[in-house]
């Protein structure tokens, strides 16, 4: 049951989170917008189509899509969504995560790289680039917590971190604030990266994709929006509280992820992107907010020795 | 025991043979003589390393030596199946590159003699217990690597790298032979089993701790170290690209061997300098791949990149130390089998890096990242074996390299339950910054990789690049299957590690410390599986959605630009200096511009390098200090017969005066 409500909410909220970004932010600027189920007549209309190819590209650029997009469904089957119990879970599942991830990351990049375009190529630097950058903090955050927590999975650390004494809601807040964060940058939005500027030299993700088209194109965007479903449902999982039961805990986690989204759309519609140069120090926040969590936890693990 | 012999045996008549026949044969020998000498040898080691069985054998040699005791136990069974493995792929590939040196009246004998020398003495090193003749071989070891180094010595900086690896590999020497000399001077004997029955109780700490950092440095030397790493990037693009293959991806293990063996011999030394061993551990982790992702040589970068792994595997064998340190047979267990199985893993992918790069070079005949590009139309086989490589480098899934960083990640999550918080700080830093090293090397790989292979060839000249022969591409793509199939055989791979990592931690081998991992291996197996079967799975369902439509072909897009060229790619500096600009600090660059001036500036030139501050801070300043005393010191050495004589007789009356009333 837990699984099949895991695979459905899998294939269909990556969609309905693309599209209440786009809702929210056409409603904020004023027009009626898209429907919310857009993304995926889009999705569907990209699978038909046949598709353009560049005269410099190797099968490397071929496969790619098709492997990111296996690599992230295959992360997404280690994420807790649904009465925070996730399809496969086992001791050490985060760090697995966090490299099927940067495997769909290294392949894109490299098909990006295929295509000979300069625009493309700054893509590429810039997406690895913030992604390392990315990484410390995610793995402190998730250390902490499986210390303070004694347990080693995803599953596991957000039922214990629970029960991890009284600074248990100050953990839980700023790993919030540390994995939105983490939400903004490896998922290609405002501030770190404009999904919707009408200028090349600008973009990270969206540029790096520019000469995929038709099924390959559909792949790499259901594979984005997944990705932001998955980090989205990480920060969800963490905020529904253990031990309250499936339903409560199921409607608890589908609200939060539509908050998220709303929150996404919102963020974009009064931000602009900050200059490139900023967003390392945006993106190292990450690290800073993980190293207070430490601190904390070691505190707490002071006492308690 | 017999087999092993019987495979060196095959080896060193190989040795003979090779030096017999026509230059154009000798690769063709030494490949068909590795290959069952390489399989004899693995065979018992195999067998050592499943059932955890010893073979011993122990002969007297002459004095001043005594009785020299060898012994095939799981721990040195190990290293020897990554040198006989490393051997055999290293002379088929040999064997095709060097067909380009045919002809030319280079010394193709003398390498192939001296590359089995290189082969026997890495293989006789672990089975030696016996700590001069030890000695001897590495010395061998290290000669006979010199050489090799040396292959195009008609070019002065690779002859230049070849004298700088020749002092360090000595420096090495010296740290190790004083530190023998300590031990072997307490216990009175060099056979290992008694420095072992001495000092493993701890009695003579102090000692055995001076004995442990002479030792770890004179190792670390050849592992490639921090801050002792500078041979690296020297003398692996001097190499023949075979030889660096072999030396980054097996011979540097020795050096990791030797700290595994001091660990195992001397026990676990003071928490202080476990401490500083883990921290140096991860410094050369970040030091090593920073660097890598600055290079513009192929080779350079990847020398670099295995001073990262060493890293790696250096913290696995801190956490181990500590764990050991703490009490903790569990932790130990994990950090030694993790930092087994990434060895294991990164003499399999380096190598393949290594054959990949000697193949661009072979048909390009540069190194030089902003020349290359497109290389995966023309050479398809290389590309993709190179490619498999970079994504098993960087320890993604479902390749091997991920499993030994998981197990290592692993060993510092098991850290709790430890008392101490400084052990936590130390675990919780280097598990940050394994991460950190882990995404930088997504960076630095996919650099490699897509400036190399992607893309259109910067330069003219590379388009006329064909794919290298069989002989070269056929152990990458084998070595590239092996990096797939630990990927998805994970527990192979740590059946393998467990018996010599046990041995290591100086436990009785218990079985099921490990079986905490099971689980997670065997699920990461079944994910490894299913990434495999899904991207074949969408890849079909791609082609079938496409088969009636077919593909339009066109430019790539150029946002507007209609005239483009391959120089507009991205080169590789371009691709790292967002990252470079983030790291400043370490990683200072010495930018030259010139020419721009006026309105209308003509020519113009700018060329910009990054230094090693490793290099710059500490080893410049210690080659300079070492220059400056021994220049106060050059008036010993004279060039005077008569003063020579005297320094002669002067020792003697010393020594006579020593001996009567010392």
């Amino acid at each position: 049951m837990k699984i099949i409500i895991s695979v459905l909410m899998i294939i269909f909220f990556p969609f309905l989170i693309s599209g209440t970004i786009r809702r929210v932010k056409s409603v904020w600027g004023g027009r009626k917008g898209p429907s919310l189920i857009q993304p995926f007549f889009d999705f569907s209309r990209l699978m038909k189509k046949s598709e353009v190819i560049s005269r410099t590209v190797s099968p490397v650029f071929m496969v790619a899509p098709s492997a990111s997009l296996a690599a992230t469904i295959c992360a997404a089957a280690l994420v807790p969504m649904a009465g925070k119990s996730a399809i496969l879970s086992f001791n050490g599942d985060f760090i697995m995560f966090c490299y099927l991830l940067a495997f769909g990351k290294f392949m894109l990049v490299v098909s990006a790289m295929d295509t000979g375009s300069s625009f493309e190529g700054m893509g590429s630097s810039r997406e690895v680039t913030f992604s390392a950058l990315a990484e410390p903090g995610f793995f402190i955050i998730m250390g902490s917590f499986a210390w303070i927590s004694g347990c080693k999975s995803f599953e596991s650390i957000f039922q214990g971190i629970y029960n991890s004494g009284p600074a248990s809601g100050l953990l839980i807040l700023l790993s919030i604030i540390g994995l939105f964060i983490m939400l903004l940058t490896e998922g290609g939005r405002l501030p770190v990266d404009d999904p919707e500027t009408h200028l090349e030299l600008t973009m990270i993700h969206e540029v790096m994709v520019l000469d995929n088209s038709g099924p390959d194109l559909g792949f790499i965007m259901y594979g984005a929006a997944l990705k932001v479903f998955l980090i989205a449902s990480l920060i969800a999982s963490l905020v529904t509280p253990a031990g309250i039961g499936f339903v409560p805990g199921l409607i608890i986690f589908g609200v939060f992820v539509g908050v998220e989204a709303v929150f996404i759309g919102f963020l974009e519609s009064v931000m602009a992107r900050m200059r490139m140069t900023h967003i390392p120090q945006f993106v190292f926040m990450i690290t800073a907010l993980a190293i207070i969590i430490f601190f904390i936890v070691m505190m707490e693990l002071g006492k308690a020795l | 025991m017999n087999l092993f012999f019987i495979g060196i045996a095959i080896y060193l008549l190989t040795a003979v043979l090779s030096i017999m026949v026509k230059e154009s044969r000798k690769g063709l020998v030494t490949a068909c003589g590795t290959l069952p000498g390489g399989i004899a040898v693995l065979i018992p080691c195999i067998k050592s390393l499943l059932t955890g069985e010893a073979y011993p054998l122990s002969f007297m040699a002459n004095y001043p030596i005594g009785q020299v005791r060898l012994l095939l136990d799981p721990f040195a069974a190990f290293f020897v199946m990554v040198i006989a493995a490393g051997s055999i792929f290293c002379s088929i590939y040999g064997s095709g590159y060097m067909k380009q040196y045919h002809g030319k009246g280079k010394a193709v004998s003398a390498h192939f003699f001296f590359l089995i020398c290189l082969f026997v003495a890495m293989l006789l090193l672990p089975v030696i217990r016996n700590a001069i003749v030890f000695l001897i071989v590495w010395e061998i070891m290290s000669l006979s690597s010199f050489f090799l180094v040396i292959f195009e010595s008609e070019k002065k900086e690779v002859f230049d790298a070849g004298i700088f690896y020749l002092i360090m590999m000595h420096v090495s020497v010296i740290l190790l032979t004083a530190g023998f000399l300590v031990l072997i001077r307490i216990a009175g004997s060099a056979d290992f089993a008694d420095l072992q029955n001495v000092f493993q109780s701890g009695a003579y700490r102090t000692v055995s701790d001076t004995a442990f950092i002479l030792l770890a440095a004179g190792f670390g030397i050849k592992a490639g170290f921090l801050p002792l790493h500078s041979w690296l990037p020297e003398a692996h693009p001097a190499a023949p690209s075979h030889v660096s293959g072999l030396m980054s991806g097996v011979m540097i293990k020795l050096g990791i061997f030797g700290i595994m063996l001091m660990i195992m011999v001397l026990g676990v030394p003071s928490l202080w300098v476990c401490y500083s061993f883990t921290a140096l551990a991860v410094l050369s982790a970040l030091a090593g791949i920073f660097c890598a992702s600055a290079q513009d040589d192929i080779k350079r970068a990847l020398a670099y990149s295995s001073v990262e792994n060493i890293g790696i595997i250096g913290i696995g064998i801190g956490v181990a130390m500590l764990g050991m340190a703490y009490k903790s047979p569990v932790t130990a267990m994990m950090g030694f089998s993790g930092a087994l199985i990434h060895l294991l893993n990164h003499s399999l992918f380096k190598g393949l890096l290594f054959y990949g790069a000697g193949a661009v070079y072979m048909q390009t005949h540069t190194r030089n990242l902003n020349f290359l590009g497109g290389l995966f139309k023309q050479m398809p086989k290389t590309g993709t074996a190179f490619l498999l490589g970079s994504l098993a480098i960087c320890g993604l899934p479902p390749f091997n390299g991920f499993i030994g960083k998981f197990i290592i990640y692993y060993s510092m999550l098991n850290c709790k339950g430890i008392n101490g918080e400084s052990l936590l700080i130390a675990a919780i830093s280097s598990f940050a910054l394994l991460a950190f090293v882990g995404a930088v090397s997504v960076l630095c790989f996919t650099r490699l990789f897509s400036t190399v292979f992607m893309g259109a060839a910067r330069d003219k000249h590379i388009e006329s690049a064909v794919e290298v022969p069989v002989a070269m591409t056929l152990p990458m793509l084998v070595m590239a299957a092996l990096c797939v199939a630990g990927g998805v055989l994970p527990l192979f791979l740590l059946r393998i590690a467990e018996f010599p990592a046990a041995i290591i931690t100086g436990g009785k081998n218990v079985p099921g410390i490990t079986a905490e991992f099971h689980d997670p291996l065997f699920v990461i197996a079944m994910i490894s599986a299913g990434l495999i079967l899904l991207t074949a799975l969408l890849f079909a369902l791609r082609v079938k959605l496409l088969r009636r439509q077919p593909a339009a072909v066109s430019g790539t897009w150029g946002c507007g630009y209609d005239n483009p060229t391959s120089r507009i790619q991205y080169t590789g500096a371009s691709f790292s200096m967002p990252f470079i600009d983030v790291i400043k600090p370490v990683m200072q660059r010495e930018e030259t511009a010139a020419g721009v001036k006026g309105l209308f500036p003509l020519n113009a030139i700018f060329s910009f390098r990054i230094k090693d501050v490793f290099e710059t801070v500490i080893i410049r300043p210690l080659g300079q200090g070492t220059v400056f005393l021994l220049t106060r010191l050059s008036w010993i050495q004279d060039g005077n017969m008569q003063h020579y004589l005297f320094y002669g007789i002067v020792f003697l009356i010393l020594s006579l005066i020593w001996v009567i009333f010392g």
